[in-house]
Protein backbone atom coordinates (compact mmCIF):
# COMPACT_ATOMS: atom_id res chain seq x y z
CA UNK A 1 0.00 0.00 0.00
CA UNK A 2 1.58 3.50 -1.02
CA UNK A 3 1.32 6.40 0.82
CA UNK A 4 -1.55 8.72 0.23
CA UNK A 5 -0.23 11.93 -1.43
CA UNK A 6 -1.79 13.93 0.86
CA UNK A 7 -3.11 13.75 3.82
CA UNK A 8 -4.38 16.08 6.64
CA UNK A 9 -5.47 15.70 9.82
CA UNK A 10 -7.43 18.39 12.70
CA UNK A 11 -5.50 21.14 9.94
CA UNK A 12 -6.44 24.69 10.77
CA UNK A 13 -4.70 27.64 9.48
CA UNK A 14 -5.41 31.38 11.25
CA UNK A 15 -4.30 34.40 9.63
CA UNK A 16 -4.94 37.07 12.66
CA UNK A 17 -8.00 36.35 14.08
CA UNK A 18 -9.85 34.90 11.34
CA UNK A 19 -9.65 31.13 10.49
CA UNK A 20 -8.41 30.56 6.93
CA UNK A 21 -8.52 26.67 7.12
CA UNK A 22 -10.51 25.13 10.13
CA UNK A 23 -10.86 21.36 11.07
CA UNK A 24 -9.70 19.62 7.73
CA UNK A 25 -9.39 15.96 7.74
CA UNK A 26 -8.84 14.26 4.93
CA UNK A 27 -7.22 11.57 3.28
CA UNK A 28 -5.95 11.49 -1.07
CA UNK A 29 -6.09 8.17 -2.20
CA UNK A 30 -2.97 7.31 -4.60
CA UNK A 31 -3.32 8.46 -8.20
CA UNK A 32 -6.72 9.79 -7.96
CA UNK A 33 -7.55 12.84 -9.50
CA UNK A 34 -9.31 15.65 -7.20
CA UNK A 35 -11.58 17.80 -6.98
CA UNK A 36 -10.95 20.09 -4.56
CA UNK A 37 -14.31 22.04 -4.73
CA UNK A 38 -15.77 24.81 -2.43
CA UNK A 39 -17.30 28.49 -2.01
CA UNK A 40 -14.68 31.13 -2.28
CA UNK A 41 -13.08 31.97 1.05
CA UNK A 42 -13.70 28.20 2.09
CA UNK A 43 -9.66 27.83 2.77
CA UNK A 44 -8.97 25.61 -0.86
CA UNK A 45 -5.66 27.98 -1.66
CA UNK A 46 -4.95 27.87 2.30
CA UNK A 47 -4.80 24.15 1.97
CA UNK A 48 -2.88 23.84 -1.54
CA UNK A 49 -0.41 26.69 0.26
CA UNK A 50 -0.21 24.23 3.62
CA UNK A 51 0.47 21.24 1.10
CA UNK A 52 3.27 23.18 -0.28
CA UNK A 53 5.05 24.45 2.77
CA UNK A 54 4.34 28.13 1.91
CA UNK A 55 2.04 28.49 5.03
CA UNK A 56 3.18 26.84 7.98
CA UNK A 57 -0.23 25.13 9.89
CA UNK A 58 -1.23 26.59 12.71
CA UNK A 59 -2.76 23.58 14.02
CA UNK A 60 -2.90 19.51 13.30
CA UNK A 61 -0.83 18.29 10.75
CA UNK A 62 -0.39 17.45 6.77
CA UNK A 63 1.39 15.10 5.06
CA UNK A 64 2.26 15.13 1.37
CA UNK A 65 3.69 11.83 0.01
CA UNK A 66 4.24 10.65 2.91
CA UNK A 67 6.20 13.76 4.26
CA UNK A 68 6.11 17.39 5.79
CA UNK A 69 6.27 20.03 3.25
CA UNK A 70 7.80 22.31 5.89
CA UNK A 71 10.31 19.63 7.49
CA UNK A 72 11.42 17.82 4.53
CA UNK A 73 11.77 20.27 1.86
CA UNK A 74 12.76 17.88 -0.77
CA UNK A 75 9.90 16.42 -1.17
CA UNK A 76 8.99 19.82 -2.96
CA UNK A 77 10.65 18.51 -6.07
CA UNK A 78 8.21 16.04 -6.36
CA UNK A 79 5.12 18.27 -6.53
CA UNK A 80 3.71 20.15 -9.01
CA UNK A 81 2.29 23.75 -7.83
CA UNK A 82 0.76 26.15 -10.22
CA UNK A 83 -0.54 28.95 -7.83
CA UNK A 84 -3.66 30.65 -9.01
CA UNK A 85 -2.92 33.20 -11.89
CA UNK A 86 -0.49 30.79 -13.17
CA UNK A 87 2.11 33.70 -11.87
CA UNK A 88 5.11 33.53 -14.12
CA UNK A 89 8.29 35.93 -14.84
CA UNK A 90 6.09 38.23 -17.59
CA UNK A 91 9.69 39.91 -19.03
CA UNK A 92 10.84 36.74 -19.88
CA UNK A 93 10.52 34.35 -23.00
CA UNK A 94 9.07 31.57 -23.29
CA UNK A 95 12.02 30.08 -24.46
CA UNK A 96 13.87 31.84 -21.28
CA UNK A 97 11.13 30.38 -18.90
CA UNK A 98 11.73 26.46 -19.80
CA UNK A 99 15.80 27.05 -19.76
CA UNK A 100 14.78 28.34 -16.61
CA UNK A 101 12.42 25.34 -15.46
CA UNK A 102 15.29 22.91 -16.71
CA UNK A 103 18.10 24.42 -14.99
CA UNK A 104 16.39 24.26 -11.67
CA UNK A 105 14.89 21.20 -11.92
CA UNK A 106 17.42 17.89 -11.87
CA UNK A 107 14.31 15.64 -12.69
CA UNK A 108 13.60 17.77 -15.86
CA UNK A 109 11.66 16.55 -18.53
CA UNK A 110 12.43 17.72 -21.89
CA UNK A 111 9.62 15.38 -24.13
CA UNK A 112 6.87 17.62 -22.86
CA UNK A 113 7.72 20.74 -24.17
CA UNK A 114 6.88 20.42 -27.91
CA UNK A 115 3.77 18.97 -26.98
CA UNK A 116 2.57 21.81 -25.09
CA UNK A 117 3.76 24.09 -26.59
CA UNK A 118 2.68 23.99 -30.61
CA UNK A 119 1.38 27.48 -31.73
CA UNK A 120 3.48 29.64 -29.34
CA UNK A 121 6.64 31.13 -30.53
CA UNK A 122 9.03 30.62 -28.06
CA UNK A 123 10.52 34.45 -28.54
CA UNK A 124 6.95 35.65 -27.30
CA UNK A 125 7.65 37.32 -23.64
CA UNK A 126 5.63 35.89 -21.14
CA UNK A 127 3.36 38.81 -20.85
CA UNK A 128 2.32 38.79 -24.14
CA UNK A 129 0.67 35.63 -23.85
CA UNK A 130 -3.11 34.48 -23.96
CA UNK A 131 -4.61 33.46 -20.33
CA UNK A 132 -4.77 29.77 -22.67
CA UNK A 133 -0.91 30.06 -23.79
CA UNK A 134 -0.43 30.98 -19.87
CA UNK A 135 -1.88 28.18 -18.50
CA UNK A 136 -0.60 25.47 -20.96
CA UNK A 137 3.22 27.04 -20.36
CA UNK A 138 2.90 26.88 -16.43
CA UNK A 139 1.49 23.24 -16.73
CA UNK A 140 4.26 22.42 -19.10
CA UNK A 141 6.52 23.68 -16.31
CA UNK A 142 5.12 21.56 -13.83
CA UNK A 143 4.99 18.59 -15.51
CA UNK A 144 8.00 19.03 -17.00
CA UNK A 145 9.20 18.17 -13.32
CA UNK A 146 7.72 14.71 -13.74
CA UNK A 147 6.00 14.93 -10.26
CA UNK A 148 3.82 12.74 -8.47
CA UNK A 149 1.49 15.18 -6.99
CA UNK A 150 0.54 17.67 -9.41
CA UNK A 151 -1.73 20.69 -7.19
CA UNK A 152 -3.59 23.20 -9.36
CA UNK A 153 -5.04 26.32 -7.99
CA UNK A 154 -7.95 27.45 -10.08
CA UNK A 155 -6.81 26.70 -13.70
CA UNK A 156 -9.69 27.13 -15.52
CA UNK A 157 -10.30 30.88 -14.10
CA UNK A 158 -9.87 33.35 -16.92
CA UNK A 159 -9.79 30.92 -19.68
CA UNK A 160 -12.29 30.29 -22.52
CA UNK A 161 -13.84 26.80 -22.48
CA UNK A 162 -11.76 25.72 -25.31
CA UNK A 163 -8.22 26.77 -23.65
CA UNK A 164 -9.88 24.92 -20.56
CA UNK A 165 -10.56 21.82 -22.41
CA UNK A 166 -6.74 21.82 -24.43
CA UNK A 167 -5.72 22.35 -20.64
CA UNK A 168 -6.85 19.58 -19.37
CA UNK A 169 -6.40 17.13 -22.53
CA UNK A 170 -2.93 17.93 -21.86
CA UNK A 171 -2.81 17.54 -18.58
CA UNK A 172 -5.39 13.67 -19.08
CA UNK A 173 -2.80 13.12 -21.62
CA UNK A 174 0.03 13.14 -19.39
CA UNK A 175 -1.62 11.58 -16.45
CA UNK A 176 -2.37 8.55 -18.45
CA UNK A 177 1.16 8.49 -19.17
CA UNK A 178 2.59 8.01 -15.75
CA UNK A 179 0.44 7.64 -12.34
CA UNK A 180 -0.09 11.06 -10.56
CA UNK A 181 -2.24 12.36 -8.40
CA UNK A 182 -3.42 15.27 -9.04
CA UNK A 183 -5.54 17.95 -7.17
CA UNK A 184 -7.51 20.84 -8.27
CA UNK A 185 -9.06 23.50 -6.71
CA UNK A 186 -11.85 25.14 -8.56
CA UNK A 187 -14.89 26.57 -7.57
CA UNK A 188 -16.90 25.92 -10.77
CA UNK A 189 -17.93 21.88 -10.73
CA UNK A 190 -18.97 21.93 -14.29
CA UNK A 191 -15.29 22.75 -14.88
CA UNK A 192 -13.89 19.73 -13.07
CA UNK A 193 -16.36 16.86 -13.52
CA UNK A 194 -15.33 15.78 -16.46
CA UNK A 195 -12.40 14.26 -14.77
CA UNK A 196 -12.24 13.92 -11.36
CA UNK A 197 -12.85 10.65 -9.65
CA UNK A 198 -12.60 11.88 -5.89
CA UNK A 199 -14.46 14.68 -4.42
CA UNK A 200 -12.99 17.16 -1.31
CA UNK A 201 -15.58 19.95 -0.43
CA UNK A 202 -14.48 22.33 1.31
CA UNK A 203 -16.44 25.25 2.83
CA UNK A 204 -15.66 27.38 5.69
CA UNK A 205 -16.61 24.57 8.18
CA UNK A 206 -14.28 22.00 7.20
CA UNK A 207 -14.05 19.15 4.90
CA UNK A 208 -18.57 18.93 4.31
CA UNK A 209 -18.06 16.01 2.10
CA UNK A 210 -15.37 13.54 0.46
CA UNK A 211 -15.24 10.41 -1.20
CA UNK A 212 -15.27 8.69 -4.80
CA UNK A 213 -17.61 10.06 -7.11
CA UNK A 214 -18.88 7.43 -8.48
CA UNK A 215 -20.03 5.91 -4.80
CA UNK A 216 -21.03 9.48 -4.08
CA UNK A 217 -23.65 9.63 -6.92
CA UNK A 218 -24.58 6.39 -6.34
CA UNK A 219 -25.34 6.98 -2.67
CA UNK A 220 -27.62 10.06 -3.54
CA UNK A 221 -30.93 10.53 -5.10
CA UNK A 222 -33.66 13.07 -5.83
CA UNK A 223 -36.85 12.20 -4.44
CA UNK A 224 -39.95 14.08 -5.97
CA UNK A 225 -43.21 13.77 -4.59
CA UNK A 226 -46.43 15.26 -3.52
CA UNK A 227 -45.97 17.02 -0.33
CA UNK A 228 -46.64 15.01 2.98
CA UNK A 229 -45.54 15.97 6.43
CA UNK A 230 -41.79 13.81 6.65
CA UNK A 231 -41.42 10.78 8.72
CA UNK A 232 -38.83 8.19 7.95
CA UNK A 233 -39.16 6.73 4.33
CA UNK A 234 -37.35 3.24 3.42
CA UNK A 235 -34.17 3.08 2.10
CA UNK A 236 -33.54 6.51 3.07
CA UNK A 237 -30.29 7.33 5.57
CA UNK A 238 -30.28 11.09 5.63
CA UNK A 239 -32.11 13.91 4.15
CA UNK A 240 -29.36 16.10 2.63
CA UNK A 241 -31.91 18.95 0.81
CA UNK A 242 -35.69 19.54 0.96
CA UNK A 243 -36.83 21.59 -1.20
CA UNK A 244 -41.24 21.80 -1.30
CA UNK A 245 -43.39 24.40 -3.15
CA UNK A 246 -47.22 23.97 -2.61
CA UNK A 247 -47.99 20.59 -3.57
CA UNK A 248 -44.54 19.49 -4.17
CA UNK A 249 -41.62 18.03 -2.01
CA UNK A 250 -38.20 17.80 -3.48
CA UNK A 251 -35.75 15.75 -1.65
CA UNK A 252 -32.07 15.16 -1.87
CA UNK A 253 -31.02 11.91 0.13
CA UNK A 254 -28.74 9.39 1.05
CA UNK A 255 -30.32 6.22 -0.20
CA UNK A 256 -28.70 2.67 2.18
CA UNK A 257 -31.44 0.30 0.14
CA UNK A 258 -33.09 0.93 -3.29
CA UNK A 259 -36.01 3.21 -2.45
CA UNK A 260 -39.63 0.89 -2.77
CA UNK A 261 -42.39 3.21 -2.06
CA UNK A 262 -43.79 3.78 -5.51
CA UNK A 263 -44.94 7.21 -4.22
CA UNK A 264 -41.56 8.78 -4.90
CA UNK A 265 -40.18 9.57 -7.97
CA UNK A 266 -36.23 8.52 -7.89
CA UNK A 267 -34.10 10.08 -10.09
CA UNK A 268 -30.08 9.89 -10.08
CA UNK A 269 -28.28 13.26 -9.20
CA UNK A 270 -25.66 14.95 -11.00
CA UNK A 271 -22.10 16.14 -9.49
CA UNK A 272 -22.91 20.11 -9.50
CA UNK A 273 -26.22 19.65 -7.84
CA UNK A 274 -25.06 17.23 -5.34
CA UNK A 275 -22.12 19.66 -4.09
CA UNK A 276 -24.34 22.92 -4.39
CA UNK A 277 -26.90 21.08 -2.33
CA UNK A 278 -23.73 20.83 0.35
CA UNK A 279 -22.66 23.88 -0.25
CA UNK A 280 -25.64 25.33 0.94
CA UNK A 281 -25.50 26.54 4.60
CA UNK A 282 -26.98 24.36 6.95
CA UNK A 283 -30.20 26.16 8.28
CA UNK A 284 -33.56 25.33 9.63
CA UNK A 285 -36.13 25.54 6.44
CA UNK A 286 -38.03 28.43 6.41
CA UNK A 287 -41.50 28.11 7.55
CA UNK A 288 -44.05 29.16 4.78
CA UNK A 289 -44.79 32.56 5.39
CA UNK A 290 -48.31 33.38 6.75
CA UNK A 291 -50.83 34.87 3.73
CA UNK A 292 -52.07 38.13 5.56
CA UNK A 293 -56.20 37.55 4.67
CA UNK A 294 -58.22 40.50 5.50
CA UNK A 295 -60.51 39.70 8.51
CA UNK A 296 -63.91 37.45 7.09
CA UNK A 297 -67.12 36.72 8.73
CA UNK A 298 -67.52 33.06 8.52
CA UNK A 299 -70.81 32.78 10.66
CA UNK B 1 -7.06 5.87 -39.12
CA UNK B 2 -10.17 6.53 -37.64
CA UNK B 3 -11.18 5.05 -34.52
CA UNK B 4 -14.46 2.62 -34.78
CA UNK B 5 -16.38 4.12 -32.15
CA UNK B 6 -16.19 7.85 -31.17
CA UNK B 7 -17.77 8.65 -27.37
CA UNK B 8 -19.59 11.57 -26.19
CA UNK B 9 -20.50 12.43 -22.95
CA UNK B 10 -23.97 13.72 -21.18
CA UNK B 11 -22.53 15.56 -17.87
CA UNK B 12 -26.01 16.09 -17.00
CA UNK B 13 -27.31 12.66 -16.90
CA UNK B 14 -26.37 11.28 -13.34
CA UNK B 15 -24.90 8.64 -15.10
CA UNK B 16 -21.30 7.68 -14.30
CA UNK B 17 -18.69 8.49 -16.95
CA UNK B 18 -17.45 4.61 -17.16
CA UNK B 19 -20.54 3.43 -17.53
CA UNK B 20 -21.62 5.86 -20.55
CA UNK B 21 -18.67 4.36 -22.23
CA UNK B 22 -19.66 0.95 -21.66
CA UNK B 23 -23.48 1.86 -22.50
CA UNK B 24 -21.99 3.20 -25.95
CA UNK B 25 -19.58 -0.01 -27.10
CA UNK B 26 -22.64 -2.03 -26.06
CA UNK B 27 -25.11 -0.61 -28.08
CA UNK B 28 -22.54 -0.05 -30.90
CA UNK B 29 -22.45 -4.01 -30.19
CA UNK B 30 -26.07 -4.27 -30.49
CA UNK B 31 -26.57 -2.33 -34.14
CA UNK B 32 -23.81 -3.99 -35.39
CA UNK B 33 -21.32 -1.11 -35.92
CA UNK B 34 -18.87 -2.24 -34.12
CA UNK B 35 -18.03 -6.01 -35.00
CA UNK B 36 -15.32 -8.94 -33.65
CA UNK B 37 -12.06 -8.69 -34.21
CA UNK B 38 -12.25 -4.44 -34.00
CA UNK B 39 -9.98 -2.50 -32.15
CA UNK B 40 -11.47 0.22 -29.56
CA UNK B 41 -9.43 3.57 -29.62
CA UNK B 42 -6.67 3.52 -26.62
CA UNK B 43 -6.73 4.87 -23.36
CA UNK B 44 -4.92 7.75 -24.75
CA UNK B 45 -7.29 8.46 -27.56
CA UNK B 46 -10.27 8.30 -25.65
CA UNK B 47 -8.55 10.78 -23.51
CA UNK B 48 -7.44 13.30 -25.69
CA UNK B 49 -10.90 13.16 -27.44
CA UNK B 50 -12.72 13.88 -23.86
CA UNK B 51 -10.67 14.86 -22.03
CA UNK B 52 -11.58 12.59 -18.81
CA UNK B 53 -9.97 10.87 -16.88
CA UNK B 54 -7.80 7.84 -17.47
CA UNK B 55 -8.66 5.98 -15.07
CA UNK B 56 -12.34 6.22 -16.23
CA UNK B 57 -11.63 5.01 -19.52
CA UNK B 58 -9.77 2.33 -18.49
CA UNK B 59 -12.31 1.13 -15.86
CA UNK B 60 -15.21 0.79 -18.24
CA UNK B 61 -13.05 -1.37 -20.56
CA UNK B 62 -12.34 -3.12 -17.64
CA UNK B 63 -15.93 -3.64 -17.39
CA UNK B 64 -16.30 -4.89 -20.62
CA UNK B 65 -13.65 -7.28 -20.49
CA UNK B 66 -15.23 -8.40 -17.55
CA UNK B 67 -18.48 -9.16 -19.26
CA UNK B 68 -16.69 -11.10 -21.79
CA UNK B 69 -17.18 -8.36 -24.73
CA UNK B 70 -13.87 -7.36 -24.97
CA UNK B 71 -10.31 -8.71 -24.66
CA UNK B 72 -7.17 -6.72 -23.83
CA UNK B 73 -3.86 -7.39 -25.56
CA UNK B 74 -0.63 -6.89 -24.05
CA UNK B 75 0.80 -3.61 -25.80
CA UNK B 76 -1.54 -3.63 -28.27
CA UNK B 77 -5.01 -2.88 -27.51
CA UNK B 78 -8.40 -3.81 -26.80
CA UNK B 79 -10.29 -5.87 -28.79
CA UNK B 80 -13.99 -6.76 -29.74
CA UNK B 81 -14.48 -10.40 -28.60
CA UNK B 82 -18.16 -10.76 -28.51
CA UNK B 83 -21.15 -9.18 -30.59
CA UNK B 84 -24.53 -8.29 -29.41
CA UNK B 85 -26.11 -7.93 -31.94
CA UNK B 86 -28.67 -10.38 -33.16
CA UNK B 87 -28.41 -12.53 -36.30
CA UNK B 88 -31.22 -10.22 -38.10
CA UNK B 89 -29.01 -7.54 -37.65
CA UNK B 90 -25.72 -9.08 -39.19
CA UNK B 91 -27.58 -10.52 -42.01
CA UNK B 92 -29.59 -7.16 -42.43
CA UNK B 93 -26.71 -6.07 -45.60
CA UNK B 94 -27.39 -9.76 -46.99
CA UNK B 95 -30.76 -9.35 -47.09
CA UNK B 96 -30.66 -5.87 -48.39
CA UNK B 97 -28.69 -7.21 -51.36
CA UNK B 98 -31.49 -9.51 -52.19
CA UNK B 99 -33.94 -6.72 -52.01
CA UNK B 100 -32.11 -5.35 -54.59
CA UNK B 101 -31.64 -8.12 -57.05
Amino acid sequence: MSLPPLAAHGLGKRFGREWGLRDCTLTIPPGAIVGLAGPNAAGKSTLLSLATGLLAPSEGSISVLGCDPLRDSAVLGRIGYVAQGAPLYRSFSVAETIEFARRTNPRWDDAIVPEFLTRIASQTKVGALSAGERARLALALVLGKRPELVLLDEPFVGLDPLAGREFLQLLMDRVAETPTAVVIASHVIADIERVCDHIVLLTRGGVRLQGDVEELLGSHRILTGPRRPLGSIRGVREIVRERHSDRQLTLLVVTDRPIVDRSWTVEPVGLEELLLAYMAPERPLTPPTPERLPLQWHG
Amino acid sequence: MRPVIEFHLDQSSGVATYLQIVQQVKEALRLGTIDVGDQLPTVREVVADLAINPNTVAKAYRELEHGGLVVARKGRGTFVAHTLASASVQHHDELRAQLEE
